[in-house]
């Protein structure tokens, strides 16, 4: 099941997409976060379909994996449909059984919503699967790094988001290694009532905390020790590019964006 | 002979402690040698390695590497690039999400330009025999292999001296034999200076000198030849014998009129049979 | 994991008898899978093919999911650096844990705990600790006694030494040896040391890529150094020392205990009779 979510997940390929530097891509991602919402008529939506059809299309990413990745979200939008066919009482009336009523803009609108939901869950997925987090990381602390001079501790952010990262797989297979101790010694995680089994989790979370601090002071020590002394002065060997088809890709939005604004009912 | 590191009354407490883990410690450390420490847990001898870069700082007495000292704050930098550490936990000193980001880790703390620091990356991974691995992450490789990487990342930092803290202790076998290896090379072909804190009797046998640890004071100094003569010093020191010690030991026990206790196999060997 | 790329065949058609009461050490590299076979003894792991029975309990391939604590309570681990596992606020709760999840009273499992921590050689004093009070050495004791406080007629112990100095090596050996003779325990070692071995099994099994490599009695592993040292491994120092030493003389000495004292009065007698 959790395998399954997409969203944060990144799929190794070499297409357009991932070559695309990380600021561009937040940048974009970002943006389109808001002009799908100046979407309100079929040219409109069609326009901002065939634009995320293309960008799949150059993401390389399998549609089946797209799909896979997007069926726990299906029933929030088949849900949320449904409440719009239900609840919007415009247009002609098409349908009704009792107090059940449908009218012809409850199904627009309920089509409307649903591709609004899907199209935002498919662009923000397409970031994270055509771009590592570490990638993702740097873009940030490059597009944030004005707010430096307001004293926000944007490098101090990307570092931990980067040592975070670093220690996802060493913290998971501790877990097991402890998961598996505490079972020899005759622990329950998956079987009894919700209420013992959150109780069955005490063993594995205490020697967890206690081997996170541990790590933590040690890599504190051996960063001091090869000289860290916080961002000032700093040089990076992680340099992003910004290529000419980045420009091309955030005018192409712009583009976009001037004819959903000219389109729109 | 030019000394690279010498230490001079040294005396620290850890905050709140009466008892002093370091008291009065003098040690010169010569350019160019592998000097390891030895001694018992709490014996003060990581404590004492973490005054060689300034990690702590002592109560008494300075520590100097070549013109610099860790007394003054302006030289710490200078010191902690001249003395790079590699510490015990594989893991736990890994900064980097791949192991050219965690080369790169030291670098850009010393404000490295670009071209500079992939020149010196590609450089270092190589001595190490690590060129293979440049992008796998931390948790694809075995301890051995960054603990490597961790040589790597101060190698390319051009350090004077090297210091293992004993830093093949979670290693297996193998592993500690990758890691020994690597670094006696650049002992003895690059001159770096290394200094090691070690349990393991393989690593304290074949360095140039060895210093013995005893309850925060520099209990004994000398070359191992020396050093593993005096049988309840290194068992004081929480140090195991060398079997061929051991062997000449019980020999006698059993009439062999051995003149001296041998060191390695093969000397002891040639003794019996000079005898036989 | 089967049908996926993930999949890695860790274990390959093994087929191992241990008899009750023995001592068997268990010797291969990081990744050749002896970590993986110990992980079957106790149901932590289930094999795709085959099955595993110890005493009375069977796990089987492809079987209904069975209740795994009957095989659980029979054979405990102590996994590399036990002291990770510890958790609770005082010593004797920890200590109690397994037997509590096993179906014992707590007063029955107080008794165990005050019954075990002897056992491991740390005083009554400590029961009501935190064992995050304590130093290293004394978590691992702890740790150790949380195992044997299940009281299981089958000991896997994995690496029990590992990081730890040479005498703190040397003691927890001997408490787990004195362990196994005194309490009739049948006792696997997964270790990299052919000295443990030597010194303490009655049986050794080679593990390597997976595959059961050598099985058999200390002498006739010993006797195929050559098969020892493509598994990368050597046989102990002893025996390295008597391959020399028969080179030299010409002699066809043998050892059957693999001790340094036992080797010493063979070696001195061959001198003499050479006197002769």
């Amino acid at each position: 099941m959790l395998q399954n979510v997409i969203i944060g997940q990144y799929y190794p390929a070499s297409s357009p997409l991932h070559r695309m530097d990380s600021r561009s891509k937040l940048i974009a991602a970002f943006f389109y976060l808001f002009i799908v919402f100046l979407a309100n008529s079929w040219v409109t939506y069609g326009l901002l379909v065939a634009f995320t059809a293309v960008t799949i299309t150059l993401s390389k990413v399998p549609l089946r994996f797209l799909y896979k990745g997007l069926k726990p979200i299906l029933i929030l939008v088949v849900f949320t449909m449904l409440l719009h066919v239900f609840l919007t009482k415009e247009g002609e009336l098409l349908y009704k059984a009792g107090f059940l009523e449908i009218y012809e803009g409850g199904i627009i609108q309920g089509v409307f919503i649903a591709m609004r939901l899907l199209l935002l869950v498919l662009m923000t997925s397409l970031l994270t699967l055509t771009t590592t987090p570490i990638d993702i990381t740097d873009g940030l602390e490059h597009l944030l790094g004005p707010l430096k001079k307001w004293k926000l501790p944007v490098h101090e952010f990307a570092l931990m988001m980067s040592i975070s990262l670093r220690f996802i797989p060493t913290l998971l297979q501790e877990t097991e290694k402890i998961m598996k101790a505490q079972m020899a010694r005759g622990a329950d995680f998956t079987s009894g009532p919700i209420k013992e089994r959150a109780k069955a989790f005490v063993p594995l979370l205490v020697p967890l905390f206690v081997s996170s601090f541990k790590r933590a002071e040690e890599l504190a020590l051996a960063m001091e020790a090869r000289g860290y002394r916080g961002g000032e002065g700093r040089t990076r060997l992680r340099a992003l590019e910004w290529h000419k088809r980045d420009t091309f890709a955030l005018l192409l939005l712009l583009l976009l964006t001037a004819s959903l604004l000219l389109l729109r009912s | 002979m030019e000394n690279i590191i010498t230490v001079k009354d040294v005396t620290f407490f850890y905050p709140g402690e009466e008892i002093p883990t370091l008291k009065g410690v003098t040690l010169d450390v010569h350019k160019g040698e592998w000097l390891s420490i030895v001694g018992h847990n709490g014996s003060g001898k990581s404590t004492l390695a973490k005054m060689l870069n300034g990690l702590l700082l002592p109560n008494e007495g300075a520590v100097y590497v070549s013109s610099y000292t860790t007394e003054r704050p302006d030289d710490i930098w200078e010191v902690r690039r001249q003395v790079g550490m590699v510490f015990q936990n594989p893991d736990n000193q890994f900064v980097g999400t791949s192991v050219q980001d965690d080369i790169a880790f030291g670098l850009e703390n010393f404000g490295v330009p670009r071209d500079e620091m992939v020149k010196r990356i590609s450089e270092s991974v190589e001595r190490v025999g690590m060129e293979a691995f440049l992008n796998q992450e931390p948790h694809q490789l075995s301890g051995g292999q960054k603990q490597r990487v961790a040589i790597a990342g101060i190698l390319a930092q051009k350090p004077s001296v090297i210091v293992l803290d004993e830093a093949t202790s979670m290693l297996d076998p193998i592993g500690r034999i990758e890691v020994i290896e690597t670094v006696r090379e650049l002992n003895q072909k690059e001159g770096i200076t290394v200094i090691s804190i070690t349990h393991d009797l393989e690593e304290a046998l074949s360095a140039d000198r060895v210093v013995v640890m005893k309850m925060g004071e520099k209990a004994a100094e000398g070359i191992p030849e020396d050093i593993f003569q005096q049988r309840e010093l290194l068992k004081s020191a929480g140090l195991d014998l060398p079997f061929s010690l051991k062997l000449s030991e019980a020999l006698r026990q059993q009439g062999v009129e051995l003149d001296k206790s041998y060191l390695t196999q093969e000397e002891l060997v040639n003794a019996l049979w000079k005898l036989a | 994991m089967q049908g996926t790329p993930f999949e890695r065949r860790a274990l390959h058609d093994i087929t191992l008898d241990i008899g009750d009461g023995t001592f068997l050490a268990l010797i291969g590299h990081t990744g050749s899978g002896k970590s993986t076979l110990i992980q079957h003894f106790n149901g932590l792991l289930k094999p795709s093919d085959g099955s595993i029975k110890m005493g009375s309990t069977e796990l089987k391939a492809g079987g209904k999911k069975q209740d795994l604590k009957p095989l659980r309570k029979k054979a405990g681990i102590v996994f590399q650096y036990p002291e990770h596992q510890l958790f609770e606020e005082t010593v004797e709760k920890d200590i109690m844990f397994g037997p509590r999840n096993f179906g014992v009273s707590e007063e029955e499992a107080k008794k165990t705990a005050s019954k075990v921590i002897e056992m491991v050689g740390l005083p009554q004093s400590v029961l009501t600790k935190s064992p995050f009070d304590l130093s290293g050495g004394q978590m691992r004791r702890v740790a150790i006694a949380g195992v044997l406080a299940m009281n299981p007629e089958v000991l896997i112990l994995d690496e029990p030494t590992a990081g730890l100095d040479p005498s703190g090596r040397v003691e927890i050996m001997e408490l787990f040896y004195n362990l196994h003779e005194k309490n009739k325990l049948t006792t696997i070692l997964v270790t990299h040391s052919m000295e443990d071995a030597s010194k303490y099994a009655d049986e050794i099994a080679v593990m390597h890529k997976g595959e059961l490599y050598l099985h058999g009695k200390p002498s006739d592993i010993f006797n195929q150094r050559e098969l020892l040292n493509q598994a990368g491994l050597d046989v102990p120092e002893t025996v390295q020392f008597l391959n020399k030493w028969n080179e030299v003389s010409g002699q066809n000495l043998s050892l059957s205990s693999f001790t340094i004292e036992e080797l010493a009065k063979l070696v001195s007698l061959s001198l003499k009779k050479r006197g002769n």
